[in-house]
């Protein structure tokens, strides 16, 4: 296999995993969105008067879900570095 | 019994036809061809009938005039009926489309079904087809030899339209070599009696042959070879279109009550388009006449006569029965009514839906989700709470401390009635999807697989907790009473958020919201752990009552784990393949113990 065809299958798969990329970070966005109102409703129940079992049950979703959110957060941050650490090296290439 | 009898009596025909006339053999080996040309087409098309197909016919069936139009283009494209319906009956008993749809596209498919004899007999009869079925036979092979399903599809298709052409090649070749020995036209038959025998005679070619097409095709080349008179063609037509629904209704023996609705009304479209055609065939000829003129076609051009009386007596069927599309769907579904014995069966497997993976797909997950509803109602009852509690905003809590009342039932009998025969069900047609299926669809079956398994083993750790639980749960001691009543709250309250759950679009968030289930059942069970010990230690329970609470406790963090483990299976069905967000953000057992215990101190 010649340099140029072996550069082009490389660049094709890179192209291939930056779609694939995209698609993950949209996807991951929608579950935070999803994962942040959520949150909101909770703690404007939290704020509401009721018994203690059921503040305390409340807060442990909160609980739940701001760790869910920590986490994607994490794998949005390490995405995005990933493409970037892509894109450079395609720019050295080329 | 018949089979025996009648598949050697046909060998011995042939045989002896193929010994006697090589007009003969060429025939046959033309409707060989054909049949398996029709095949090889039902085969390309396929690749194509996954998630697409299933979108596309969800966003174009949602109106009746719709439905037609896809009956109609499909059936043109594919030119095969018997698929459309294959497709129609598996959509239909996965409840993607209604009955009304479905009877839509069963007459858009009689009337597209008819271009294939304008094709015959407007190109076919008129161009060397062998020339053209060669090398589409050549390029289908190089296409099946590819790796892409696509691609393969690609070549089945034209495989397909290649043996179509050579089996109407020898068909043409076998009628004109046929003309030069015997003149068929001495049987021919006028008047009322011709039209009788010659209905019956097509009727009987279309059963045997299992495709109005290629009886229609065989009518034309005869036609065209002058083997059979105009008149005798036409009663073949309405007997091949009335001999088709015979290929449906032994389609629809295999499928469930939709499929055999469907099966219903186009017997009744075909049957009642058959006699309009054999009662005004006079005026139907007059309107082939004056449209055939008008269209250009010669006064002795018969082939193409034929398919104009072939499209227009359909479509006279579509337009007499279109405005009785809704009297047809009341009067199916009295007449063939869902089984409502004493046993629940599969609402939405059918053999049908087996050929097409992502159909057979989403009717696995709905039957697995039927399944589940009913284990639901089974679970509730079993720990004494009516499903309307569970479902409703009824503070569970308040359940602990009164004695409550014990719902009667036999769970083997409910068991038995409401579970095995779907559970059996599922299995089987999972074990067949599975294997017809790509390793793309593997994960999703597996998981649908144990979700199954997992519904029969938690209402087995029901039944095994309810020989104490309606004992305790009516006791006179107010301590084990109240642990007994927690264990019924806490498999409640996991019902009724799973039944929330269940009205979540996203299978991602869904999944991410069990793990706020699994921290609240960790926090629940450590506490009861904790009053229990308390109970022993102060003798509020006997050493008998204790042990029962402890086995007992097990039993419910088995029901709720596989609950739990249900849910999680089905949603992991439907999410698409190379999602894997909810396991980057689901979590571990760890972080769940820690917010637990968190969630504890703070009580």
């Amino acid at each position: 296999m010649t340099n140029t065809k072996l550069f082009e299958k490389l660049r094709s798969l890179m192209a291939e995993a930056d779609r694939t990329d995209k698609k993950h970070i949209k996807k991951l966005r929608k579950v935070l969105h999803d994962l942040k109102d959520r949150q909101r409703e909770l703690q404007e129940k939290l704020q509401q008067p009721g018994s203690s079992d059921e503040q305390a049950r409340v807060q442990q979703e909160i609980d739940v879900i701001k760790l869910q959110r920590e986490k994607g957060a994490e794998v949005y941050q390490r995405i995005k570095a990933e493409r970037k650490a892509r894109k450079n090296s395609k720019g050295e290439q080329s | 019994m018949l089979s025996r009898i009648l598949l050697p009596s046909a060998f011995l025909i042939l045989g002896y036809g193929f010994w006697v006339s090589n007009s003969f053999k060429d025939i046959a080996a033309g409707v060989a061809l054909f049949l398996f040309g029709m095949l090889c087409m039902e085969q390309g098309f396929k690749a194509y009938s996954g998630g697409a197909l299933q979108r596309f016919l969800s966003a174009s069936t949602d109106r009746l005039w719709k439905s037609l139009t896809f009956g109609i283009v499909s059936t043109t494209l594919m030119q095969s009926s018997s698929l459309v319906s294959v497709i129609t009956i598996s959509f239909l008993s996965a409840e993607l489309i209604g009955l009304k749809q479905g009877i839509g596209i069963i007459f858009g498919a009689n009337l597209g079904t008819t271009t294939g004899a304008w094709v015959v007999a407007g190109f076919g009869l008129k161009v060397k087809l062998s020339a053209y079925a060669l090398p589409m036979l050549v390029f289908g092979v190089l296409f099946l030899m590819q790796a892409s399903q696509k691609l393969k599809g690609i070549g089945w298709v034209l495989m397909g339209i290649g043996f179509l052409f050579l089996g109407i090649h020898y068909m043409k070749e076998g009628f004109s070599d046929f003309s030069g020995q015997i003149d068929l036209t001495q049987y021919a038959m006028t008047g009322i009696a011709g039209l009788l025998v010659f209905t019956l005679m097509g009727m009987v070619a279309t059963v045997i042959m299992q495709s109005s097409h290629a009886t229609l095709t065989l009518i034309i080349t005869a036609l065209a070879a002058s083997q059979i008179s105009y008149e005798n063609a036409l009663a073949l037509a309405i007997g091949a279109n009335v001999g088709t629904t015979v290929t449906a209704m032994l389609g629809a023996i295999g499928a469930n009550i939709s499929g055999k609705r469907l099966a219903g009304a186009h017997l009744v479209f075909n049957l009642t388009t058959g006699l309009v055609a054999l009662f005004s065939i006079q005026l139907l000829l007059t309107a082939v006449d004056t449209i055939g003129a008008w269209l250009g076609i010669g006064a002795d051009d018969h082939t193409l006569k034929l398919a104009l009386f072939h499209t227009l007596f359909n479509l006279l069927g579509v337009v007499l029965m279109l405005p009785l599309v809704n009297t047809m769907v009341n009067w199916l579904e009295r007449l063939l009514k869902k089984d409502h014995s004493m046993s629940d069966r599969p609402r939405y497997l059918s053999e049908a839906s087996l050929s097409l993976p992502q159909v057979a797909l989403t009717a696995a997950t709905k039957e697995t989700k039927h399944l589940f509803s009913n284990a639901f109602t089974i679970i509730a009852h079993g720990i004494s709470l009516r499903r309307a509690t569970i479902v409703s905003d009824e503070d569970l809590q308040k359940l602990i401390e009164p004695r409550a009342k014990v719902i009667e039932m036999d769970l083997d009998e409910q068991y038995a009635r409401m579970i095995k025969d779907i559970y059996g069900a599922n299995i089987e047609f999972l074990s067949k999807a599975q294997a017809a299926a790509s390793h793309q669809h593997a994960n999703a079956y597996n998981s649908l697989r144990r979700a199954n398994t997992d519904v029969v083993s938690a209402i087995k750790a029901v039944k095994h907790l309810r020989k104490n639980l309606v004992h305790y749960m009516q006791s006179s001691n107010p301590h084990i009473r109240r642990e007994y009543n927690r264990f019924r709250v806490r498999i409640g309250e996991v019902l009724r958020s799973l039944a929330v759950l269940r009205d979540t679009d996203d299978s991602v968030v869904a999944l991410l919201s069990l793990d706020r289930i699994r921290v609240d059942i960790l926090g629940k069970e450590s506490e009861a752990a904790e009053v229990a010990d308390g109970l022993i230690r102060i003798g509020a329970i006997t050493s008998q009552m204790a042990t029962s609470l402890i086995n007992d406790g097990a039993y419910v963090r088995e029901v709720i784990q596989h609950l739990l483990d249900i849910n999680e299976d089905l949603h992991r069905s439907e999410l698409v393949f190379d999602d894997s967000i909810q396991d980057e953000l689901a979590l571990r057992a760890d972080e769940i113990a820690n917010i637990a215990k968190h969630a504890g101190e703070v009580r």
